[in-house]
C-alpha cells in the first residue's frame, strides 16, 4: 500500500494577488475562488493543444490564445471600494455568458471548507528541507476556499449592453 | 471590456487547465490544518493492484492524518466546479504563467483585474471517519509469536518490519501505535514485528516473576523500575531467551509508568491481576482444551501472579472477559474494555463488541479447522 504525501502547506509561499476584483470574503491567500455552475460552459472550442487549436481558435488576438473570454461577473450591488467588505452587498451576483444571456447567483458558504489539492513541483523538492526523502509523487494542499459563488439558475436572456 | 472597478469583472477561460483535486475538509481535519504554526504532513494511502488481494477490506485510498483515518470517497456532482484566479483581462499581453499571474509587473498598470478560470472539477473528494479497525488489522498482519523458553526461538513463518506492516495497512500511525501497544507487540533483535500469544507472554511473565523474586528485584519502587534493569538479572539465567521487547511488553501490560514518559515501570497490582487472569483464560482457549474449570483456573491464575497479587485475583477484575458455561467452569470472552481496569466506560467499550463477534467467529473457525 504505497502512501503519497499530502502536505498541508504550499512548497512556495502564497504571492498575494496584486488586485483582487472579488468581494473581501472570498479573498484566499492564492487568490483562488470557487465558482460552481448547474450546468456546463460550452466552449467554442475544446481546450486543445496549441499546436493544432490555434487555428480554429475564435480569438483575432494571437497573443491571447491560451484563454477565451466567457463574459463577466458583476456584483450589482457593489459600487463603491467599501462595498467590497459589506457583506450584505455581494449576496447577489449576475454571470453575464457572452452578451446575451445571464445568470443570477448566490454567494455561498460551503458547509465544509473545500482544500484545493495539486501535484507539488518536483523541482522544488530540494528547497523543502523536512521532508527530502520522498521520491515520487508528492501532493499539496494548496489552498482553502471556504465560500462559492453558485449560479443554480437557469440563464435568461438579456440584451446587449 | 470593462471599465467599471468595482462591479464588472472580466471572466474568461484558461485553455490551460491545471489538474486539481478538492478536498472536502471536515472541522477535525480543518483545525489541525488551522491551528497550528506548522500543520504536520498527512498522507494518502492507496492500495496498489498488487497489494489489494491481500487485504480484502482496504481496495480503496484512505487520509491519514497522525492520529486519525478517513476513508476518501469521490463524489461526484453534476454542477461544474470552476476554479477562479484574479488575472489580466485579455484585453491586455497575458502571461504565459499560469500559476502565478499576478508577478507580471503590468499588472499594476491595469485599471482593472479579471478572473480566470484555471481548474475545472465534477467531483470532489469526501472524507469518511475510517471502517477499518486498527486491532482487527493488526491481529491479521503481524506474525504471531509463540515463544519458545527452552533455548530455542520458534522462528515465526513470516518476517516482517514493523514500518513495512503501518505502511501496508490503511491506518494512521497513532492508531497503529495503540493497537500496537494493546497486543503486546514487539520487533524482535533483527527488527521484526511480532504478536506474542497468550502462552508467550505468560511465560515471559513468568520468567520475570521468577526473577524478580530469586534476585529481590522489586517490582514496585517508588520511583519505578527500568526495563534495562529487569532484562540484566534476567539475564543471569541461561536458560533465558525472552527477546527485549517482549520483556518490554509484557512489562507494559502489567505496570503502570511511574512517572508518564519516562519509561520507569512500577507493577500495578490490580492490573497485573487482571492481565494474567485474561492471558490464562485466553491461552487455555487458544490451545483448545474445553472450558476450563474454574478451582484450577483459580488456583493456576493465584500462582502466576506475585505474591502481592494473589489477594487480587477475584472475577471481579476480569469482568467481562468470562462466561460459566456451567457453574462449575469457566470460558475466555474476548468481550471486555481491551485496556483492564481503567477504562471500563462504556464509550470506550463500545466499539469492542463488533471486534469481539469477528473473533469469535474467526476462533471457532480455526478450531475446526483444527480438529
Amino acid at each position: 500500500m504505497p502512501s503519497i504525501p499530502l502536505h498541508t502547506t504550499p512548497a512556495t509561499p502564497h504571492q498575494a494577488p496584486v488586485q483582487n476584483p472579488l468581494p473581501q470574503l472570498l479573498h484566499t491567500p492564492s487568490g483562488l475562488a470557487l465558482l460552481e455552475i448547474q450546468g456546463t460552459i460550452n466552449m467554442p472550442t475544446p481546450p486543445a493543444p496549441p499546436e493544432d487549436g490555434e487555428e480554429d481558435a475564435m480569438e483575432i488576438d494571437p497573443s491571447a490564445s491560451h484563454e477565451t473570454p466567457i463574459g463577466r461577473i458583476v456584483f450589482p450591488d457593489m459600487q463603491t471600494e467599501d462595498d467590497r467588505k459589506d457583506p450584505t452587498k455581494f449576496k447577489r451576483v449576475y454571470l453575464y455568458v457572452g452578451k446575451h444571456q445571464r445568470l443570477t447567483g448566490e454567494v455561498k458558504k460551503l458547509l465544509k471548507p473545500l482544500g484545493i489539492i495539486r501535484r507539488r513541483d518536483p523541482s522544488l523538492k530540494e528547497n523543502d528541507t523536512p521532508n527530502g526523502a520522498w521520491d515520487g509523487e508528492e501532493l499539496e494542499i494548496v489552498d482553502i476556499v471556504r465560500w462559492k459563488i453558485l449560479f443554480s439558475a437557469r440563464p435568461e436572456p438579456v440584451s446587449s449592453t | 471590456m470593462s471599465t467599471q472597478f468595482t462591479t464588472s469583472i472580466p471572466f474568461s477561460f484558461s485553455h490551460n487547465l491545471a489538474p486539481i483535486r478538492l478536498l472536502e475538509l471536515p472541522p477535525a481535519l480543518l483545525e489541525l490544518l488551522s491551528a497550528s504554526e506548522s500543520p504536520p504532513i498527512l498522507k494518502i494511502k492507496a492500495s496498489s493492484g498488487a497489494t489489494s488481494s491481500v487485504h480484502s477490506t482496504d481496495n480503496h485510498a484512505v487520509l491519514c492524518t497522525p492520529t486519525q483515518t478517513y476513508s476518501l470517497r469521490q463524489v461526484y456532482s453534476s454542477n461544474s466546479i470552476i476554479l477562479l484566479q484574479p488575472s489580466v483581462p485579455l484585453i491586455s499581453p497575458p502571461s504565459d504563467d499560469n500559476e502565478d499571474e499576478d508577478t507580471d509587473p503590468l499588472a499594476f498598470l491595469q485599471p482593472s483585474m479579471g478572473l480566470k478560470a484555471v481548474s475545472t472539477a465534477v467531483s470532489y473528494m469526501e472524507l469518511v471517519p475510517t471502517i477499518h479497525d486498527a486491532h482487527e488489522l493488526l491481529l491479521k498482519h503481524i506474525p504471531l509469536y509463540h515463544g519458545s523458553f527452552d533455548g530455542a526461538m520458534e522462528s515465526p513463518t513470516e518476517k516482517v518490519p514493523k514500518v513495512a506492516i503501518l505502511s501496508a495497512l490503511p491506518i494512521s500511525e497513532g492508531e497503529f501505535e495503540t493497537a500496537w501497544k494493546k497486543l503486546n507487540c514487539f520487533c524482535c533483535s533483527a527488527g521484526y514485528a511480532h504478536r506474542p500469544s497468550s502462552s508467550a507472554v505468560l511465560a515471559a511473565l513468568g520468567e520475570i516473576f521468577t526473577c524478580a523474586a530469586a534476585e529481590s528485584f522489586t517490582l514496585s519502587p517508588k520511583d519505578g523500575f527500568a526495563v534495562e534493569a529487569l532484562v540484566s538479572i534476567m539475564d543471569d539465567d541461561e536458560e533465558v531467551a525472552i527477546p527485549q521487547g517482549l520483556v518490554d511488553a509484557a512489562v507494559a501490560g502489567v505496570c503502570e509508568e511511574a512517572v508518564a514518559e519516562t519509561g520507569r515501570w512500577k507493577l500495578d497490582k490490580a492490573k497485573c491481576a487482571s492481565y494474567v487472569g485474561r492471558a490464562l483464560l485466553e491461552d487455555w482457549q487458544s490451545k483448545a482444551k474445553g472450558d476450563m474449570l474454574y478451582v484450577s483456573f483459580i488456583s493456576r491464575w493465584k500462582s502466576s501472579v506475585p505474591e502481592e497479587c494473589v489477594a487480587l485475583c477475584k472475577l471481579d477484575c476480569i469482568k467481562g472477559w468470562y462466561t460459566h458455561p456451567t457453574p462449575s467452569t469457566i470460558r475466555f470472552v474476548s468481550g471486555g474494555t481491551p485496556i483492564p481496569a481503567k477504562s471500563s466506560s462504556p464509550s470506550a467499550a463500545a466499539p469492542a463488541p463488533v471486534v469481539t463477534a469477528k473473533n469469535k467467529w474467526h476462533e471457532k473457525f480455526g478450531k475446526g479447522k483444527r480438529r
